[in-house]
Formats: C-alpha cells, sequence, structure tokens
C-alpha cells in the first residue's frame, strides 16, 4: 500500500489521475473503519487533509461555497448561523471526536443512505463541485447520488466543495436515533423553505438519500407564502402523508420499514412546523 | 484486636487505590503487555453455521510475509476438554475436527511476525463448506431440549389448586434477546513457553481457573503454568471461562517457539466470549381480592449452543421472590447452533425478574392495587421454601426508602396520566431478591521489614474495586495508614481465590484476609509475648490491639511497638500469614443465606408519536449488608442500573435467522447506553451486615442491574397504557 | 513507511509502519505508549482520544501517514511529572474509575471540553462525554468528576 500526501489540490489531482485505485482519507471517519476491520486494502491511500484549499469555505452572491475538507466542529462553530439546517445536521454527527474530523466531502464520498448531511443537501439545492485533471464540474447534489454507497464520482475525481445558499427562510433537520446521542440514522429528514423554494428530502429511507417531489410541489403551491399564517393540522397530515409516500425504506437492525415510514410522516409534520414558524418570522423581519 | 465487626456499615469512601495508575494510563491490561520475540496471532473464523469444513488450503496464507504457522484442525493435536470447573465443564477443545458448530467458530489461527501481517494472510485461508441447515430457535423440531438442567426446577404446594382458587389472575409469555457481555477491553491472550514452563497474559475474571484447565488441556503440572492478570478492561462475565482462543494462543506459542500474542477485535468478541442467551418465559400468577398471591408459576426457555453448558435458571428466583403457598418454577434449554452463552452481569436473573416483576405489575394492574403495595403485602419475611428466618433482609426498607425517595406516593394510578408535550410520563418500580453465592477463598497478608503490610491473592480486580477493598480491610484489621498496605492481584501464582462473578468475590476474599489478618496478628502477639525486650511483654491478647502501625496496649498507646520494630528486632525481614474463607451452611446456622435485596423506581419518557422512551430518572435502594467501601459500592450499583437501562432500552444481539451470522456486530450498531442517555441516578444503600459471615457482606456487583427492565417495562406501561412484554423496548414496539 | 511524529512533546520517529496502519497502532505498538485503548476500531468508544494538534480525535481513525510531522497529545502527556492533571484528579476523587479502559479516553475528553468550556452545564457534559463508552458505565460518577475538575480549574 502506498501513502500519498499531497499538499495541493492540483498535485492531488494529478495523484489521482495516475493513481484511480488511491482512495482518499480526510476524516478517515469511513475509511479508517474499512481498513481496521479489514474490510479492504486498497492499493494506496490519499490524504487530502493537507490541501489548504479543501480546508476552506468563502461567501459570495448569498452562495457558500463549502471546502469539502472543512470539518463538521468547523461547520458547525463558523457557518451555523448562515448554514443552519447544515449545522442542525452536523451536530447530530457521532461524537465531537467524530465531528472534529468528519467533513462534508466525506459524507458525500461514502454516499450512505443513512450520512446526516445529505438530506439538508438535498433539500437546500446544493451543488456538489467535482474536480480533476480534465476540469471541474458541479452536479446538483440530487444527481450525485446514483445508489446504496454510490455516488456520481469518477475515478479520476476528487469532490472539492459543496456550494449552498445562504438560509433566508426556515430550515429544519431532524432524525430518529434509539439513543440520545452517538446515532446512525433510523430515518432522517430536512425541509428547507425560502422565498420560491420549498426543499423536502429523506435520508435512511431508500436506496439513497432522496427529494421527496411530490411533498415539495405541494408545499410551494399550497403554503400560504404571500400571507404567511400558521399552518392547519390537516395542512401537515398531507405533507406527512406525501412525505411517508415517497420513502421505500427495509427492515434492518436498526428499524423496521413500517417504523422508518411512520416516523418520516411525524418528522415531516414537526419540521414543517418549525421551519414555517421560522420562514414566517423572516418574512415578517423584511416586512 | 480489631475485628470485621468494627467496621462500619457503610465502610468510608476510599478514593480507588489504583485510580492513579488508571487516569494516566499506566495501567497494564493483558492487551498492554508485549513480551520480547512475540509473534502476532490472528483468527478464521466460520462464515456458516453449522456443517463440516470439506477443504481447508492454507498453502497462500503460509506464503505471505511474515507467517510463522497456520493453526488448524489438521495441524493441532487432539487436546483434551478442559476440566469441570465450579461453574460447569470447560468450553470444547478448538480445532479438534472439521464439525462447524456456530457461525463465527474459529476454524484456524494465523501467526506472523505483526499483527498486520497474522490479519493479511488470514484473509487467505480458503475454508470450503459442506454446510447443513443450522438450528437456530427454539421452536426448530429439530432441536434437543435438555429439561431442568441444574436440578433447581422447584414445587411447593399445589399450584393448579392456587390459581383455581384465585380472584385474578395473570397468564403472560416475556422474550428476552441475546445481549453480549462487550467489556470494553477487547480479550487478549498472550502466552509464552519456557520449557515446560508456561506464562500467559489473560483477560480473565479467575486466574486460578486458567491456569488448572492450561495445566491439564497441555499436560503439565499446575505449578509450571502462571496466569497474570492484573487488570481488566471489564469482563461482565465474559471473563469467566477458558476460551477456544486462549487455547489456541497457548498451541500457537508452543508450535512457533515464542511468545505469541491474540487480541480479539470486536466483532469477534461477540462470537467468542459468550453472551446472555436468550430467552422465552411464561409466567401465571393468581392472587385473592385482597392481593394476597395465592400461585406462581414460571416457565423459562432459554437458548443453548450445541455442545456446550450454561448456568441460566431463569424462573428458579421466582420460587423464593414472594410468600406464596403454590409455587412451580421450571427451566429448559434447547441446543441450537449459536455461539456459546455465558454468564453476564446477573445470570438468569436479569432475565427471570423481568418475567416475574413485569407479570407482578400487571397482576397489580388486575386487581386494581398499587404495585407497591402488592409486593410488601406478600413480601417473603421468611425464606418461603426453607421457611428459615433471612441471614439478614431490608427489603422493605428498600422499598419504604425508595418511595421515599422516589415521590411514589404522588404517582397517578392510572396509565397515560401524565402528559408534558409530546411526551407521556409514566413510573414503574420493581422489587429484587438477588441469591446467596459464595465460594471458598485463599488469601496470604504478610507485614514487611518496612512496618507495611500485603495483600496476596490470585482473585481479579475486574473494576469493582477489590484492590481497595482489600486494602482498606486490612489497613483497618492491621491498625495501618492505607498508604501502608498494598494489595497484589490477579496472579495464579498468588493464594487461590475464587472467580470475580456471582456477585460473591468481595466476601469470600475479605472474609480470607480477615482470616490471614487475625492469624498474622496471633503470630506477632505470640513473638512479643514471649519476648523481654518487648514493651508488650507477658500481655495478656485480650490487652493488645492493632493501632498505630504496630501492636498497642488497649488504653496505653504508648506502649508497644510497630510492625517494623518487632520484625527487626527478630531479625525476620517479614511475617506472613495464610487465611481462608469457607462458605456458611444454612442448616448449621439456622437461617436461610441471604444475598441481596433491592428496589428500583423509575420514570420514563415516551414520545407518543414516534414511540422513542427515554428513561428520566432512576432510584435505586440497596441491602447488601456490610459495605466495605461506599464510593466503589455505589459505583457498582450505578453500573448496574446503566447496564438495566442498556438491557431494557437498547441491547439487542440480532443474528440472522437463515445464516446464523450476527448481524450487529459491532460497537455502531450494537447500542450500549452512552453518557447522554443516562438520567439523575440516586442510590441508596440500607440494611445491616448480613449474620452468615465474619464480615457481613453480601455483594453488590449484579444486583442494581437486576429489577431495572422491569421497572422501566412498567413505567412504559404506566406513561402509555401499552403492557412491552419482549425486550429490548425497540421504538415500533410503542406504535 | 517511517513516521515522524511530536508526542507528548517529544520528536518520535517509528519504522516499518504500514500505510494502512491507524494512529492508535502506532502510539501502542511502535510508541511504547499504550494509555490509549483500542476497544472498537471504529470511532464508537472513544477509548482512544487523543489530541492531534490540540484538537481530540479518535486515534483508530487517524491514519498513520495522515500524523507525519504532527503533534500528538496522549493520556500518558497530561500530567505534569508526578502531579496528576486536575481532571485526572478529579477523576480519582469522584470514583469516575472503575475498570479503567475507558478511562484515558474520557479523560482527554474531559480535559479538551473544560479547555473550551470552563464551566459547562450537565447537558454539555453529557454530550461532549457521548463519544466515550463506559461498559462499568460510571457516567454519574464522571458526571461529577467533570463537574469537580471544572471547580478545580
Amino acid at each position: 500500500m502506498d501513502f500519498l500526501r499531497p499538499t495541493t489540490l492540483d498535485e492531488a489531482l494529478a495523484v489521482k489521475a495516475q493513481r484511480p485505485d488511491a482512495v482518499p482519507i480526510a476524516g478517515g471517519t469511513d475509511v479508517m473503519v474499512e481498513l481496521n476491520f479489514d474490510h479492504r486494502r486498497p492499493g494506496a491511500l490519499l490524504d487530502l487533509t493537507r490541501i489548504g484549499e479543501l480546508a476552506e469555505w468563502s461567501s459570495s452572491d448569498g452562495q457558500i461555497s463549502l471546502g469539502a475538507g472543512v470539518s463538521y466542529t468547523r461547520l458547525i462553530g463558523e457557518l451555523g448561523d448562515v448554514l443552519p439546517g447544515l449545522a442542525m445536521a452536523a451536530r447530530t454527527v457521532g461524537s465531537p471526536q467524530i465531528r472534529n474530523r468528519g467533513t462534508v466531502g466525506g459524507n458525500l464520498g461514502a454516499a450512505s443512505p443513512a450520512g446526516d448531511t445529505h438530506p439538508v443537501l438535498l433539500a437546500t439545492g446544493a451543488r456538489v463541485e467535482l474536480a480533476s485533471v480534465r476540469g471541474r464540474r458541479t452536479l446538483a447534489a440530487e444527481d450525485f447520488y446514483t445508489g446504496v454507497k454510490r455516488n456520481a464520482l469518477e475515478p479520476d475525481e476528487l469532490i472539492t466543495a459543496v456550494h449552498l445558499p445562504i438560509a433566508t427562510g426556515g430550515e429544519q433537520f431532524a432524525k430518529i436515533g434509539t439513543r440520545n446521542a452517538m446515532v446512525i440514522a433510523v430515518c432522517s429528514f430536512a425541509i428547507v423553505l425560502r422565498d420560491g423554494h420549498a426543499g423536502a428530502a429523506i435520508g435512511s429511507a431508500a436506496p439513497t438519500p432522496r427529494r421527496v417531489a411530490e411533498a415539495e410541489r405541494f408545499l410551494l403551491d399550497e403554503l400560504p407564502w404571500d400571507a404567511p399564517a400558521p399552518l392547519a393540522d390537516s395542512f401537515k397530515r398531507r405533507f406527512a402523508e406525501l412525505v411517508a409516500a415517497a420513502a421505500t425504506p427495509i427492515d434492518d437492525v436498526r428499524g423496521s420499514a413500517a417504523y422508518r415510514t411512520h416516523a418520516l410522516g411525524v418528522l415531516a409534520r414537526r419540521t414543517l412546523t418549525w421551519a414555517w414558524d421560522t420562514y414566517r418570522g423572516s418574512a415578517r423581519a423584511c416586512a | 484486636m480489631s475485628t470485621a465487626e468494627d467496621l462500619p456499615v457503610l465502610g468510608a469512601p476510599v478514593d480507588r487505590v489504583d485510580g492513579p495508575l488508571k487516569v494516566t494510563g499506566q495501567a497494564p491490561y493483558p492487551s498492554d503487555v508485549d513480551l520480547p520475540g512475540q509473534a502476532h496471532a490472528a483468527l478464521v473464523q466460520s462464515t456458516i453455521a453449522a456443517g463440516r469444513i470439506t477443504d481447508l488450503d492454507t498453502t497462500e496464507a503460509e506464503k505471505a510475509p511474515g507467517v510463522l504457522a497456520v493453526l488448524t484442525h489438521h495441524t493441532v493435536p487432539r487436546l483434551p476438554r478442559g476440566p469441570m470447573t465450579s461453574l460447569g465443564v470447560s468450553p470444547p477443545a478448538p480445532l479438534q475436527d472439521d464439525r462447524i458448530r456456530h457461525h463465527g467458530q474459529h476454524v484456524a489461527l494465523v501467526v506472523a511476525e505483526s499483527r498486520e501481517q497474522a490479519t493479511a494472510a488470514a484473509r487467505l485461508v480458503r475454508v470450503e463448506y459442506a454446510p447443513a441447515d443450522p438450528v437456530l430457535d427454539f421452536d426448530d423440531p429439530r432441536a434437543v431440549s435438555v429439561d431442568d438442567p441444574w436440578g433447581l426446577d422447584s414445587h411447593r404446594g399445589d399450584v393448579d389448586a392456587g390459581l383455581a382458587s384465585a380472584d385474578v389472575t395473570v397468564d403472560a409469555v416475556y422474550t428476552t434477546p441475546d445481549n453480549t457481555n462487550n467489556p470494553l477491553g477487547l480479550f487478549s491472550t498472550l502466552a509464552a513457553w519456557e520449557g515446560e514452563r508456561l506464562t500467559v497474559y489473560d483477560a480473565t475474571q479467575w486466574p486460578a481457573m486458567v491456569r488448572e484447565t492450561l495445566a491439564e488441556v497441555f499436560g503439565v503440572p499446575e505449578v509450571s503454568v502462571r496466569v497474570l492478570s492484573p487488570f481488566l478492561g471489564g469482563g461482565f462475565g465474559a471473563g469467566l471461562r477458558a476460551w477456544p482462543h486462549v487455547i489456541l494462543a497457548v498451541q500457537a506459542a508452543r508450535d512457533v517457539g515464542r511468545p505469541v500474542k491474540l487480541v480479539l477485535t470486536r466483532p469477534q468478541m461477540f462470537t467468542s466470549v459468550g453472551h446472555r442467551p436468550k430467552g422465552v418465559q411464561r409466567v401465571r400468577l393468581g392472587a385473592t381480592a385482597d392481593a394476597t398471591l395465592v400461585a406462581i408459576e414460571h416457565h423459562s426457555t432459554s437458548l443453548l449452543a450445541v455442545e456446550d453448558d450454561d448456568y441460566e435458571p431463569f424462573a428458579a428466583g421466582s420460587a423464593v421472590a414472594y410468600a406464596c403457598p403454590h409455587v412451580v418454577t421450571a427451566d429448559r434449554q434447547v441446543r441450537a447452533n449459536v455461539p456459546a452463552p455465558v454468564s453476564m452481569r446477573a445470570p438468569a436473573h436479569a432475565q427471570g425478574n423481568f418475567a416475574l416483576e413485569s407479570a407482578m405489575d400487571e397482576l397489580a394492574c388486575a386487581l386494581d392495587v398499587d404495585p407497591l403495595e402488592l409486593r410488601l403485602r406478600n413480601h417473603a419475611d421468611v425464606h418461603p421454601a426453607l421457611g428459615l428466618p433471612w441471614s439478614s433482609n431490608a427489603l422493605r426498607e428498600c422499598y419504604a426508602v425508595g418511595a421515599e425517595r422516589f415521590g411514589w406516593s404522588r404517582r397517578p394510578a392510572r396509565p397515560r396520566s401524565r402528559r408534558d408535550g409530546h411526551w407521556l410520563v409514566g413510573q414503574g418500580m420493581a422489587g429484587v431478591s438477588y441469591p446467596w453465592y459464595q465460594a471458598p477463598s485463599l488469601a496470604r497478608v504478610t507485614v514487611t521489614a518496612d512496618g507495611g503490610a500485603t495483600v496476596a491473592s490470585s482473585g481479579m480486580d475486574i473494576g469493582t474495586g477489590t484492590y481497595t477493598v482489600l486494602t482498606q480491610l486490612c489497613a483497618h484489621l492491621l491498625g495501618l495508614p492505607l498508604e501502608q498496605v498494598r494489595s497484589d492481584l490477579g496472579d495464579s501464582d498468588l493464594p487461590e481465590a475464587p472467580q470475580a462473578g456471582g456477585s460473591g468475590l468481595t466476601s469470600a476474599l475479605g472474609s480470607a484476609v480477615a482470616d490471614a489478618c487475625e492469624r498474622l496478628l496471633g503470630a506477632l502477639l505470640e513473638l512479643v509475648r514471649d519476648d523481654p525486650e518487648s514493651p508488650l511483654h507477658g500481655s495478656d491478647p485480650e490487652d493488645v490491639v492493632a493501632a498505630g502501625g504496630g501492636l498497642r496496649r488497649r488504653g496505653d498507646p504508648g506502649r508497644g511497638e510497630t510492625y517494623a520494630a518487632i520484625l527487626a528486632r527478630h531479625g525476620r525481614p517479614q511475617l506472613g500469614a495464610d487465611g481462608a474463607s469457607t462458605p456458611a451452611q444454612p442448616t448449621e446456622l439456622g437461617m436461610a443465606l441471604a444475598g441481596a435485596f433491592g428496589a428500583h423506581f423509575a420514570e420514563v419518557r415516551v414520545d407518543e408519536d414516534l414511540g422513542l422512551v427515554r428513561v428520566s430518572r432512576v432510584t435505586t435502594v440497596i441491602d447488601g449488608g456490610r459495605i466495605l467501601n461506599e464510593k466503589t459500592a455505589r459505583s457498582q450499583v450505578i453500573g448496574g442500573v446503566i447496564g438495566g437501562i442498556g438491557m431494557a432500552v437498547f441491547e439487542d444481539t440480532i443474528t440472522d435467522p437463515t445464516t446464523g451470522r450476527i448481524a450487529n456486530a459491532t460497537f455502531g450498531d450494537y447500542l450500549v447506553p452512552v453518557h447522554a442517555d443516562v438520567p439523575d441516578l440516586d442510590v441508596t444503600f440500607v440494611g445491616e451486615p448480613d449474620r452468615a459471615s465474619a464480615l457481613g457482606v453480601k455483594g453488590v456487583g449484579e444486583v442494581g442491574l437486576v429489577g431495572v427492565a422491569a421497572a422501566i417495562a412498567n413505567a412504559v406501561h404506566h406513561a402509555t397504557g401499552v403492557r412491552v412484554r419482549s425486550l429490548p423496548i425497540t421504538l415500533d414496539a410503542l406504535l | 513507511m517511517r513516521l515522524n511524529v511530536t508526542v507528548n512533546g517529544e520528536r518520535r520517529q517509528a519504522d516499518d509502519v504500514w500505510e494502512g496502519e491507524s494512529l492508535l497502532y502506532v502510539l501502542r505498538e511502535r510508541l511504547g505508549l499504550p494509555g490509549s485503548k483500542n476497544a472498537c476500531e471504529q470511532g464508537e468508544c472513544g477509548s482512544c482520544t487523543v489530541y492531534l494538534d490540540d484538537v481530540p480525535a479518535c486515534s483508530c481513525l487517524v491514519a498513520a501517514g495522515q500524523a507525519e510531522g504532527r503533534e500528538v497529545r496522549t493520556v500518558e502527556g497530561l500530567a505534569e511529572g508526578e502531579a496528576l492533571d486536575p481532571v485526572q484528579q478529579s477523576f480519582v476523587d469522584a470514583g469516575a474509575v472503575q475498570c479503567g479502559f475507558c478511562t484515558p479516553g474520557l479523560v482527554v475528553a474531559a480535559h479538551d471540553l473544560l479547555d473550551r468550556v470552563p464551566d459547562p452545564s450537565d447537558e454539555e457534559i453529557r454530550e461532549a462525554l457521548a463519544g466515550n463508552l463506559c461498559r462499568c458505565t460510571g457516567y454519574e460518577k464522571i458526571l461529577d468528576a467533570v463537574r469537580t475538575a471544572a471547580g478545580a480549574r
């Protein structure tokens, strides 16, 4: 096995082009588990932690460009006010030790259906930036997840950043766990409401994290955007039904398919209430 | 002389003497020990649950870098099974034939220069199987069952007549899953042969048993085997047997002629060192309208490995829990292609109490009487089977103090009476009568030229505080400051102690230490009494006390001398005495030997829409007899309670019903409580020293866990109106 | 490969490090520092928690090569000579130590918590230590220890 330690992105891309078998490693929270359990022995490890560009974020035109190597702890501390939904998801990742090392880039690379940040990235309309020696491209998050633990990354590509809009309305993330902490999601849900946008997505409830298109359309069409008033229970129930209907979960050691479907409906109802309240507050503040 | 009777009922909360070593990372756990020239081993485990190995090809593995040997059933000599121990048979010897009896059975061991090389080569061992259809559950018609495995089934009165005379009956089935002990420390064995002398650093709760086993299996005298385990990263029962991997590490060390170290992985901990077996229990209770129990019938079936035994009499405790004229308890085990179970913290009682105390709650509901009142009305004032008075019993006080501290009287009688937003709030309780257990023990106490003393025993401190309480006890009995007493434990060369298990070690080993101290003081007294140069010359033993680091005239502490002075004048570098303790016999004492008693009161919050259960507080009151150290004992009980919370709402070892593979054999998937799950716990000790032993200690390592699951399940019922009879109480159970 | 790393203030070198090896393995098996414990190998238990460039991490999830040129502080490096760090002392005083296997990781995690939050609430303590499993489950006493240490600092 080789241990490759590029210090610039260009160098890393050159290495990845030459060694497509090199497995990128940043926080190590997925890759090292596989190595420790001897589930795989790649030809090389490509350490991304020395590449300064990946560990930076910037803001322009109402967008945040979040380097793939920014840790959850930094994301929560430095961007919690502008990316509240993503920060909520980040706070539920593992433990402080894990959040100190884990990154959104790593979450995307692993593309686990249970990954915590995915529903938020989907709901807010994030774009994933990929780079290789051939150039850069960005993909909508929903086009990035291609299957169970599979993504659209080409063998010579690295995930370099995620671009997301700064929150202007309500954002919520919720997940179900048996414990109070150190929880892999039984199921999770994110909702983002801002002017002209209603995003909602589910996690751990289908082969990939996915948007719930019908439920989003319902919100976009039916929410009283112009005269934001509290929502009727029947409205929330309808939304919850549409979310639950979009789930295709499985039974596994963490929970049953039936439970996941049910719980998603509950999360949808509760988070819609909270996100709409925030949206209404922000709408009033602007008025 | 100072005696154990002078000790306070609630012993001083002395800081753990091994604390500084542990907080600085200096305490050597078995996996921390290395020997010069050691090789590393890695296991290959079966990927089927039943059948035969048809081909085992080690060619590639043997050619891999650094590989020294590959042990298989072709290479390992025929080894005898280990001896019968006081806890039952030894596990079958490993790699003896081509048969597969469970998923995860060891089929080969690779030894290499480094752990990485051993692990890499283990992947190169090619095993082909002829799989058979495994027996994996109770209801498989092919399963062999064993009735009344320990001769503990009991009958009293006429249970059918009792049930017929009852005004109210409960008849319910309760299930408990496999749980895995999962001590945090990965089990590890480092074995080194020098000729016929064998030294083993092993993760065990019972060094003396491992020594005996290895001597017998490898055909060497016991005196040539030394087993060391001065520190253990927890055991919870997993360290009560000499498991097959221990035998394999020792065999490997013999084969390669070098020390060999084998550290299990976390997934291997699920299949290699036991687990609490799953079970099904049926409980029938009958009571008259005034809430008097007239019948208890408790049947259990639990799962067992195909060629191994395990002590799990789930139902036995129900025969002595309450005053009741008509009682039947019966236990049965069913053999299946599963890894061997083992005692896990409060074996049998953890499960049996869940069924009985849940059924008592159901009975209270059916009678419309307070659950605490039901227990008080049927309290066993004398031992229900023997009719003898208890050697100690403060269960009533446990109930009273617990109810007061918890605020039980403010609990609304009806379920679903309290709500906080979408959380339903409920309260439940359970009682515990833990059985007495005791084994013989030896110990040696030595005073040394520096005036201090050493306690020596093969017994273990598995985190319970043995080092500390023995040091305290010896210091008290010899009149020494704590700093001048050292305890040496976990070394099979030292006087033999029983296992750290069954909540019995503190009493057994403590009594042996007390005996050794008494004999030592007697020997010292003889020295000074006949010595004209001693200020205590000619003293009557009654007038001498151990104090101030030596012997002193009672009431005249100025007249006396230190142990250092006595030894120096007599030209002795040290003076030691051996002590022993033997279990009390109830018939001789005219008393029923009591274990610990306890009561738990739990409050839960249940998210009505999501079925999430959160334990919000627990009040626990324990009668553990005399408590030698309030601090270490309290930690044990708190740990037991949290273990009980895990059993109630998290822990579940899930076996794939077709392949027999454990589906969640990691800490990511097998959930145990984390810090954020643990609410405020209130632990109180009550009671008096037990009359059946010199120390009056009853042992509190397990009692704290028993009853917690029932108290929580009963609280969940009170919160929601839903009765959960199957553990753990999962998310879907309440929807 | 060769690894250069500063551990507890001392520059150390390890040879023949396998590229897939964890920092934890290097510390325990190559540098003679077994204080950090291995219990889950997947970041679930926190027993291997060390400071990596002053940030607590599960050393089982750090590839050895990622620590090249960096600074590591383990439980062995917290005490000043014979004097225990206040966090270590409070663990002893409060009875927060049982079998002790989780203790090194917990001590480092608690040490970091008090550096960041000098006077944490109970909820903050429970959350901050949620990644450190204790199977003797002395969580209540660990909570006491952190409260005491916060006062002592």
